[in-house]
């Protein structure tokens, strides 16, 4: 609250007494989209978000009346770039929206950093953070204050078909400092819920690592909404103590109002919002339509939660019992190495065959636990048999094993947030090479339209996988899954890139400094360039991965960063052509011919003069001169064989060899008699007749 | 090479030696008339053509150069002798007094010796000439090879390759031919 109040009396300071100051500060201003600017001196941690630090910000228009501030995100995520258009539009809604994004250079990390300009609400947050209390909301302040102000916005939302995924109490914030009517904060700083705490996520979506909740649908966003008048009613999070586990398994045992209300007495009409929004069947759950007849006055009947088929007798597993399939299910998940040890043997069948009763799931538990032991018994079953025995025990539930847990629309972001950690790197490998995904289609009761959609990009990523060369493998998933992530080379690390518009520029300025000693394309370069440009000649990435090669790999390398100057720009790249051209010394070298050497290193040097890669590319692969030079080269050979046989011929005596020099010397001989005599026949003839 | 070899194989017998006989055959039918009607011609000449008879029977090269060179030169120096027998007309008896004079005998066999001497005293002068030419030649061929290495590189010498083929087979003069000039 008090840092929301010095933001406050920040922002009534003076412009260019804040530009003083700033400049004074950390640094000057940063412009952003050429519109706004941004403070570095100035932060505004009452804005903070958990992966984004909010600053002061202005729009360079002075007749602008809309306030504004920065958030400058995570480098290491990227955030939800694709929502900025749709809801640049959706300004007059009580909502925080973006108005501007660029990637820009930020003086405090002297680093570039994505930096988003979003609307700037005059109220503070409803709840501090996650765990804060406050007063409790009546039923009145309930409907007033927050559904009826928010209800357009969702129901905007819901009609573009965008889902907010990251509605949550501590992320509402009082419109004005009057505090009579609430808005929602932004949803785009981060992956799509990302930042949301269990609590407010639907049970596939909870028991899913954050990263894994995916984009989800306004289903999801009313689920949050309902968690989130919960909360405001209880006054504070109830379950803030509990782990994520526990939140889950008491959402499967209890159903998610029996969680977040309990016991407590709560007027009729919230009674019957809240269980229809916090329903756990997603079919069951209330609609917008709901929402709308029920803010309006209409009464509907109040959804009861669907209790979870009960066992005549538990299941116990880490001294606890288990009395259904999904909780069951969970605490597997939970416990991955427990639980692959208390499958050996058949158990866990014949609980789901007598207490359960469900003949089918245990014919299916029988198929994958039978089929991993291969007949023998006593072998626990592997990572894969496991994590289809979930899907078996549990078929809404995400895809999981070990730590890895997803809904099947995030399993690229799952990558993209955890990329930095190998097992998870390793798991996910595992997955795809274990065809699980398919399983998890197979395990579901009906098949969705955009399951088709997703099953044919998770075949695209068994593909990349299995061609482990530069520009395919793991990095080639990480950006094909997820396109506004950043370039993770490490020679990019401080660069941000995301666009394949910054990637020549941002390698270009690495050679500021002098010229670096690695090459400028390494895999995640060449992942991220063959993922975000389409097109890139099949030639060109099979070049790459010819480590056998030097001198194909190299030029592929030019070739490469050629076609990215072809698309995108920009046109001079003195530096970036002076560290490809230094890397063309075994290129120059593979020609054999001096003259064409020297021929080639003057148009290396009048290519890296101009900047141009395309030029440079083309100078050193000219296959007319590669076919001279092969053919001149061979005929050299040839003859500097010849010469040396002969060489050796002659200082081994060949001219000088006695036979040799006799045979010509009767040769001369013969020949000189020759002329002798017929001199001699014609000065006798000449006596005679004269 | 291989053809000249192979050419260079005797027949023996059989139909290539019917043949050289029928040549001679005929030669002689058509020299035996000659020679009984230009008898005293015949008996100088043979008489004086004794070193060419002695180069015939030494030289038995297939080029038989040995009796090119002193053939010509004998045959040079019998000429005075015939034709001061043409002059005292033809007879025998003239003939053997032709013979009796040490003049056309100095001519004749002068002639062939100075064939002989050519013959003999050539190989050394032939010898030194050639030494002028190896040098003169491995100069050439060093330069040239120096050119090829540095306008194509070291790797133009293919070490490896050029003693394999050395190894494999010797050079003889027929199979080389000069690289270049």
């Amino acid at each position: 609250m008090s840092d929301q109040a010095e933001d406050l009396r920040l922002e009534e300071a003076t412009r260019p007494a804040r530009r003083e100051r700033g400049g004074q500060g950390q640094g000057s201003t940063v412009v952003v989209d050429r519109r706004f600017e941004v403070e570095p001196g100035f932060p505004l941690p009452g804005l903070d978000q958990p992966h984004a630090r909010a600053f002061a910000a202005a729009a360079r228009d002075q007749t602008s009346p809309r306030k504004v501030y920065a958030l400058v995100c995570d480098p290491l995520l990227a955030p939800r770039r694709g929502l900025l258009g749709p809801l640049q539009s959706l300004a007059r809604l009580p909502m925080i929206v973006p108005l501007g994004y660029e990637t820009v250079f930020w003086p405090p990390d002297n680093a570039r950093r994505g930096v988003l300009i979003l609307t700037r609400p005059e109220g503070e947050r409803i709840q501090s953070d996650t765990r804060a209390s406050f007063a409790p909301f009546d039923e009145d302040a309930i409907l007033r204050k927050v559904v009826l102000p928010l209800l357009p916005a969702l129901v905007e939302l819901g009609a573009r078909g965008i889902s907010h995924r990251a509605i949550r109490a501590d992320n509402l914030f009082f419109r004005d400092a009057s505090r009579s009517e609430c808005m929602l904060g932004e949803c785009v700083s981060a992956p799509a819920a990302l930042d949301q705490p269990s609590v407010y996520e639907p049970i596939e979506g909870a028991m899913a690592l954050p990263a894994g909740r995916g984009v989800g649908s306004t289903s999801d966003d009313l689920y949050a909404f309902g968690v989130t008048l919960a909360i405001l009613l209880r006054g504070g999070n109830p379950v803030a103590e509990l782990s994520d586990e526990a939140i889950v398994h008491s959402k499967l045992s209890r159903g998610t109002y029996g969680t977040l209300v309990g016991k407590q007495r709560l007027p009729l009409s919230l009674t019957e919002a809240l269980r229809g929004l916090l329903s756990d069947e997603t079919a069951d759950r209330w609609g917008l339509n709901d929402l709308e007849m029920w803010a309006n006055g209409r009464h509907l009947s109040p959804k009861q939660p669907m209790a979870l088929a009960r066992a005549s007798r538990p299941f116990e597993f880490q001294e606890k019992d288990y009395w259904n399939c999904r909780t069951l299910s969970l605490a597997f998940g939970s416990h991955w190495d427990e639980a692959r040890q208390t499958l050996v043997g058949e158990e866990l069948i014949t609980w789901v065959h007598r207490s359960v009763g469900d003949e089918k799931r245990a014919e299916g538990l029988a198929l994958q636990l039978r089929g991993a032991q291969g007949g023998r018994a006593g072998d626990a079953p592997g990572d894969r048999q496991l994590a289809r025995v979930l899907m078996v025990l549990d078929g809404k539930a995400p895809l999981r094993q070990r730590q890895f847990s997803t809904r099947i629309d995030a399993v690229g972001e799952v990558l993209a947030v955890h990329y930095g950690d190998q097992s998870m790197r390793q798991i996910f490998v595992d997955i795809l090479g274990n065809r699980l995904i398919n399983y998890w289609f197979e395990a579901q009761p009906g098949m969705r339209p955009e399951y088709a959609v997703l099953k044919k990009g998770y075949e695209q990523l068994g593909f990349f996988l299995m061609r482990q060369r530069i520009g395919y493998g793991l990095e080639r998933c990480l950006y094909d899954q997820n396109e506004f992530w950043p370039c993770l080379s490490p020679m990019l690390a401080d660069a941000y890139v995301t666009r394949i518009e910054e990637v020549l520029p941002a390698l270009e300025a690495l050679t500021a400094g002098g010229l670096p000693e690695r090459e400028p394309v390494d895999r995640h370069v060449a992942a991220f360039i063959a993922a975000r440009t389409s097109g890139v000649p099949e030639r060109i990435l099979s070049a790459l991965g010819r480590e056998d090669d030097e001198v194909i790999r190299r030029l592929g390398n030019v070739y490469l960063l050629a076609e990215v100057q072809r698309l995108a720009g920009p046109k001079r790249l003195p530096g970036l052509a002076a560290w490809l051209g230094r890397s063309m010394g075994p290129v120059i070298e593979s020609f054999h011919s001096r003259e064409i050497r020297q021929t080639l290193a003057l148009e290396l040097q009048a290519s890296v003069e101009a900047g141009d890669l395309y030029h440079l590319a083309l100078a050193m692969d000219d296959g007319k001169l590669r076919k001279e030079d092969d053919s001149g080269f061979a005929n050299a050979t040839a003859e500097y064989s010849a010469v040396t046989r002969e060489l050796a011929w002659v200082e081994q005596g060949g001219l000088t060899r006695p036979q040799f020099v006799f045979a010509k010397s009767q040769q001369i001989a013969a020949v000189v008699a020759g002329c002798l005599a017929s001199l001699t026949v014609l000065v006798m003839t000449m006596l005679y007749v004269g | 090479m291989a053809a000249r070899k192979a050419k260079d194989i005797p027949t023996g017998g059989g139909a290539g030696g019917g043949i050289r006989w029928g040549r001679i055959s005929l030669g002689l039918l058509v020299a035996l008339p000659v020679m009984v009607v230009l008898l005293p011609t015949t008996i100088v000449t043979l008489v004086l053509s004794l070193p060419t008879l002695v180069a015939v029977l030494v030289d038995r090269t297939r080029e038989r150069y040995l009796v090119a060179t002193v053939g010509l030169l004998n045959l040079c120096g019998l000429l005075p002798a015939l034709i001061a027998l043409w002059e005292r007309g033809q007879s025998v008896d003239a003939a053997m007094r032709l013979l009796t004079e040490m003049l056309y005998w100095l001519s004749a066999l002068g002639a062939a010796g100075v064939g002989w001497a050519i013959f003999i005293s050539l190989p050394p002068l032939v010898g030194s000439y050639y030494g002028l030419i190896s040098q003169r030649r491995v100069h050439q061929l060093r330069k040239r090879q120096k050119q090829l290495i540095e306008a194509w590189g070291e790797d133009v010498t293919g070490h490896g390759d050029l003693e394999e083929d050395e190894e494999e087979e010797e050079p003889e003069p027929g199979d080389l031919e000069p690289a270049a000039g």
